[in-house]
């Protein structure tokens, strides 16, 4: 895949397979992560955090499906909150999102040494052994720490060097994930699952509201990462008509395989296990399953470390690819998309959020739950982020109702009189329920997330004021919106996208309005 | 988006449908239990058979 960086230049190669594995390496990684920690928090509900959180992802995601083929442009979020919204918005929405691909660096990186960790009492080490105190941080585990950071380290140096895991590798091993997730669901309901025991549990072990919203705030993270399909729209080939097919197959194979894992799992083992391995929690479902575990468990601790860290380096790619696009509309500083002069490579970006990362990860470690911890910003950034995204969406069908929607969320209120010389609007029921959907899990992660509701305000408020430091620096107004020509931009993003038929419409569409304008005067 | 749907609804009634009857034979469960697995098998196989023939 193309740098972002030769954006310019930037070629239409990703097909429909390429693209729904693209998506699937970031957000069908989420599962092996959140499960143990959902488990921990939501107790004998977690499959209801689980599917609470579920029906608020499956309106992120409709939405998504349809700004991403609308707008087929890398930046996805931030992108569609600028065109909407305007410069700060934008760049709010796209500092929340950038706090989520640093915390995808850092999360994930810990996940993967995590699964990789599964393998450690095999050789007679035990990794609770290398927990220490330090000061006042008790239970700072050094190996698991020393181990993160090494998998950092090894992202940023062959992202800095422009080594690429390969989208053939990324799509195998997206298959190989997939077929492992279809061979644990089926033979764990078949062989092992206790539907009394996800009765009893849910009955008898119901947790408190305050857990209970803790659980299905963090049950989101679950969810994170239909970003990356619409960051990778821009090099997607018929983006209209890809765009919409990926995105809702990932929905749904996401939203099936959470459910299906929580329910499994909750089927399986009591709620306390699952909780007590936030590292490798699909390893330990899948190695209670009878014939298979022995064989099942070791593969799911390799797939899931591996895919996991693919998930890992998605966050260092889709950190750059964001980058790119705030510093191309001048909502930060060039700086940042430097390219190596050697290796062509984004090297700043790489260097700066993996710092950012590796930071977020020491810190993390000096709590008692790293992976907890950094859970709590992910689900701050991503809900934030989804928020505004939903708040665009209503706006644009209001500011921009010519271009053309090749996927329309369903249910649509039709306002204005073209009769009386007015633009037909569909206004988005769902769109707002999916605001308030969001808005409730955003309200949940600020009641509920000690550190998130400290640290991701934090985040974004540090980032804006170097928003508002470069804008005056560069002579630019820091809180109006410069003017843009949106009309020959998405003209040429339709063309660049061999959208022709689409382009028409638009044109028509176009013609249409200046016609109703000329009428007017 | 209608062959994406069917396929969709394929797999999930298929899928249902081996879980249904697999934990069947595996725990000694009724007929009607096997009954309903196999109506889904049957149901997925062909909701996907007709995925073949339909274009977006």
């Amino acid at each position: 895949m193309a740098q972002p960086e030769e954006a310019g230049v930037l070629r239409r190669d990703v097909t429909v397979w390429g693209s729904f594995m693209w998506g699937y390496a970031d957000v069908g990684a989420d599962i092996y992560t959140a499960l143990g920690l959902v488990a921990g928090a939501a107790m004998g509900a977690t499959p209801v955090a689980f599917a609470v959180a579920g029906i608020v992802y499956l309106l992120v995601g409709l939405a998504y499906t349809e700004l991403a083929s609308s707008y087929p442009v890398a930046g996805g979020g931030q992108y569609f909150t600028l065109r909407g919204l305007g410069d700060v918005w934008g760049f709010v929405c796209g500092a929340a999102l950038l706090l989520d691909y640093t915390i995808d660096i850092s999360l994930f990186a810990v996940s993967s040494s995590g699964y990789f960790n599964f393998f450690l009492p095999a050789l007679g080490v035990h990794i609770q052994s290398f927990a220490v105190t330090i000061g006042p941080f008790v239970g700072v585990n050094l190996l698991w720490l020393a181990e993160t950071l090494a998998i950092i380290g090894f992202l940023v140096a062959i992202n800095y060097v422009g080594i690429r895991i390969s989208s053939r590798i990324n799509e195998v091993l997206g298959v190989v994930a997939i077929i492992g997730q279809v061979v644990i669901v089926v033979f764990g309901f078949v062989f092992a699952w206790d539907p009394h025991l996800v009765l009893l549990q849910i009955q008898f072990q119901f947790p408190t509201m305050h857990k209970f919203m803790y659980g299905s705030s963090l049950a989101i993270i679950s969810f994170v990462g239909l970003e990356s399909i619409s960051q990778v729209s821009q090099e997607t080939r018929r983006p209209a008509t890809i765009v919409p097919r990926t995105s809702i197959s990932l929905v749904l194979n996401v939203l099936i395989f959470a459910l299906a894992f929580s329910v499994l799992g909750m089927g399986l083992l009591p709620w306390q296990v699952l909780g007590a391995h936030p590292g490798d929690p699909i390893a330990i479902v899948a190695q209670k399953i009878p014939i298979i575990g022995a064989i099942a468990a070791p593969m799911t601790a390799l797939i899931g470390g591996v895919i996991v860290l693919i998930s890992s380096n998605s966050g260092v790619m889709s950190a750059s690819r964001l980058t790119y696009s705030m510093s191309t509309f001048h909502l930060l500083p060039e700086w940042f998309s430097a390219v190596h002069p050697r290796y062509h490579t984004p090297y700043r970006t790489i260097i700066v959020f993996s710092g950012v990362a590796v930071v977020q990860a020491i810190l993390a470690f000096l709590t008692s739950q790293a992976m907890g911890t950094l859970a709590n910003m992910y689900a701050f950034g991503a809900t934030f982020g989804y928020l505004l995204v939903f708040v665009s969406l209503i706006v644009l069908r209001f500011k921009d109702p010519y271009t053309p929607r090749p996927y329309r969320m369903p249910f649509n209120i039709m306002l204005g009189r073209p009769e009386d010389g007015g633009q037909r609007v569909a206004f988005p029921v769902l769109a707002v329920i999916g605001f308030l959907g969001v808005g409730t899990i955003l309200f949940e992660v600020i009641l509920t997330h000690a550190i998130g509701r400290i640290a991701g305000p934090a985040w974004v408020l540090v980032m804006l004021l170097i928003y508002y430091i470069y804008r005056r620096r560069a002579g630019l107004p820091p809180w109006r919106a410069l003017p843009r020509n949106w009309e020959q931009a998405q003209r040429e993003t339709l063309r660049d996208a061999e959208e022709f038929e689409l382009l028409a419409e638009y044109e028509a569409a176009l013609a249409d309005k200046a016609a109703r304008e000329g009428q007017q005067a | 988006m209608k062959r994406g749907f069917a396929l969709a609804v394929g797999a999930i009634a298929l899928m249902l449908g081996v879980i249904i009857v697999g934990r069947g034979l595996a725990q000694h469960g009724s007929w009607l239990y096997d009954l309903i697995g196999v109506l889904f098998i049957g149901l997925g196989v062909a909701r996907l058979y007709e995925a073949r023939g339909r274009r977006s």
